[in-house]
C-alpha cells in the first residue's frame, strides 16, 4: 500500500467516525433540561420539538398511505397542505426564539432516530 | 446508566475505535428492535422525570382497519 | 427488586438460548406469540464500551448459530419483566413477523461508499419521468417531500456494480450520510455463507466504479434488516 492510499483509508475512517458520531451522539440524548436563565426559549424548543416530532410523523405516515393509494387525491391535496402549513409555522415560531430547524430534535432514544 | 454518561462512554469510544469497531457501534447502538422509548425531563441540570414511553405510536389504519369508511360521510 | 431482562434479540417461535450473555447471565427465551425473545435477566443496562459492545455482539452471533431467523436487538435494550417485553413487542407482530421472514438464512454485508460528493445533491427538481401533478401546492409538497426521503435511502454510485452483486444480495437498506468522504453505508443481506463470494464479486466488480471506493465488512448478523421505528 502506498502512503497516499494510507492516508486517503485514515480519512475515511475519520468521517465515517464523525457520521457516527453525529448519529449515535443525537440518538443518545434524550432529554429535555429546561434552562433557568431560559426558561422561555427552553419552553418554546420543547413544544416546538414535540410539535415538529408529531408532525413528521404524520408526514410519514401520510406518505405512507399514499404510497399505499389509500388515500384519496383530495386527501393527498388536504394533508399535504396542512403539513406545509405547519412546517411554516414551526419554523417561524423558533426563528422568534432564535431556534433554527436542527435545533428541534429531541430525540427519544431507543425509540429511534424519529427526526 | 444516566444518558449523560452514555454519551460519554460512546464518545471514548468513537474517539479511539478501529475500523471493526466503528462498524459495531453503527450497528448496535443505531439499529436493532426497539422495544421501549425513554425520555428524562429535567429543569436547570436536574433530572426530575423519567417518562417510558411504550409502543403507544402506531398508524391508524393499522389499529382502526376501516378508518377511511368511518371517516367518510 | 427483581432484575430486569436484557434483550439480545427477536427469534422465530421454538429457537433456543443455549449459553450465557454478556454479563455471564444464563440466556433464557420468552415466548411472545408469534415469535419469541431471548434475554438474559440484568438489573440495568451495561455501560458502553468496546468491551460490552463486543459481548453484545458475540452474544448474537452465537443465537444466531442455532436460529434460522434472527432479528438482533440494539445494544441497552433492558424492559421491567416479561409483561413489558410483550406489551413493547405485541403491537409491532406483523411487522416483526415480516422482517424475520425476511432475513432468514441470511446475514448481512456493510459497505461504505466513499468518494467526492458528486457536484451536490442531485437535482431537487422532479425527474422527467415523474411529471409534476396537476392536483396543487399540497399534493406537490408532499410528493417532494417523498422524493426526498426516498433519495435519502438510494446510492446511484453502486448502480454500475449492482447487476454483479444481484445474483448475491436478497435485499438492501442504504443510507446516504453528510460526511464526506464517507458518501453512503449500503448494508447487503445475503445467504450465509456467500460472503467470501460476496467479497471476491465486490471487488472484481468494484473497478467499474471509477473515482468511488467501496469497502466491506461482515458477515454480521441482520442488525439493519431489523424493524427501527415504530412506524
Amino acid at each position: 500500500m502506498t502512503s497516499r492510499d494510507a492516508a486517503a483509508q485514515v480519512k475515511e475512517l475519520e468521517s465515517l467516525r464523525a457520521e457516527l458520531e453525529r448519529t449515535v451522539n443525537s440518538a443518545a440524548v434524550p432529554r429535555w433540561n429546561a434552562d433557568p436563565e431560559e426558561v422561555q426559549r427552553s419552553v418554546a424548543k420543547l413544544v416546538l420539538t414535540l410539535v415538529e416530532f408529531l408532525r413528521q410523523l404524520l408526514e410519514r405516515q401520510a406518505i405512507r398511505r399514499m404510497e399505499a393509494d389509500s388515500l384519496t387525491p383530495e386527501e393527498v391535496e388536504a394533508i399535504g397542505t396542512a403539513l406545509m402549513r405547519l412546517e411554516e409555522t414551526v419554523r417561524d415560531l423558533g426563528a422568534r426564539f432564535g431556534l433554527k430547524p436542527e435545533d428541534l430534535n429531541l430525540d427519544l432514544g431507543p425509540l429511534g432516530r424519529l427526526l | 446508566m444516566s444518558p449523560s454518561a452514555r454519551e460519554q462512554a460512546v464518545e471514548t469510544i468513537l474517539e479511539t475505535a478501529d475500523g471493526s469497531l466503528l462498524d459495531l457501534v453503527d450497528n448496535l447502538l443505531n439499529k436493532g428492535v426497539v422495544v421501549t422509548g425513554e425520555v428524562m425531563l429535567g429543569l436547570a441540570g436536574v433530572d426530575l422525570v423519567y417518562v417510558r414511553l411504550s409502543a403507544l405510536l402506531c398508524a391508524a389504519d393499522r389499529v382502526f382497519a376501516d378508518t377511511r369508511k368511518d371517516a367518510r360521510p | 427488586m427483581t432484575p430486569g431482562l436484557y434483550v439480545y434479540a427477536v427469534l422465530a417461535t421454538g429457537a433456543r438460548a443455549d449459553g450465557t450473555g454478556l454479563a455471564g447471565e444464563p440466556l433464557r427465551i420468552v415466548p411472545c406469540g408469534d415469535f419469541a425473545a431471548a434475554v438474559g435477566e440484568m438489573d440495568d443496562a451495561p455501560a458502553v464500551e468496546a468491551r460490552t459492545l463486543r459481548a453484545h455482539d458475540s452474544v448474537v452471533r452465537a443465537l444466531a448459530q442455532s436460529a434460522e431467523a434472527i432479528l438482533p436487538a440494539r445494544f441497552g435494550c433492558v424492559v421491567k419483566d416479561e409483561i413489558a417485553l410483550r406489551d413493547a413487542l405485541q403491537p409491532r407482530a406483523r411487522e416483526l413477523g415480516d422482517a424475520l421472514r425476511l432475513v432468514r438464512g441470511c446475514e448481512q454485508m456493510t459497505v461504505r461508499v466513499y468518494g467526492r460528493d458528486a457536484a451536490g445533491a442531485p437535482a431537487a427538481e422532479p425527474a422527467a419521468d415523474e411529471p409534476m401533478t396537476p392536483a396543487g401546492p399540497g399534493t406537490d409538497y408532499l410528493v417532494s417531500r417523498q422524493r426526498e426521503r426516498r433519495r435519502a435511502r438510494e446510492v446511484p454510485e453502486l448502480d454500475p456494480i449492482r447487476s454483479a452483486l444481484s445474483m448475491l444480495v436478497r435485499e438492501e437498506r442504504a443510507q446516504r450520510h453528510r460526511t464526506p468522504p464517507l458518501l453512503a453505508s449500503v448494508y447487503h443481506l445475503i445467504g450465509r455463507g456467500q460472503a467470501a463470494v460476496y467479497q471476491e464479486t465486490l471487488t472484481r466488480a468494484a473497478a467499474a466504479l471509477g473515482a468511488v471506493r467501496v469497502s466491506a465488512s461482515g458477515p454480521w448478523p441482520p442488525y439493519a434488516f431489523t424493524p427501527e421505528t415504530l412506524v
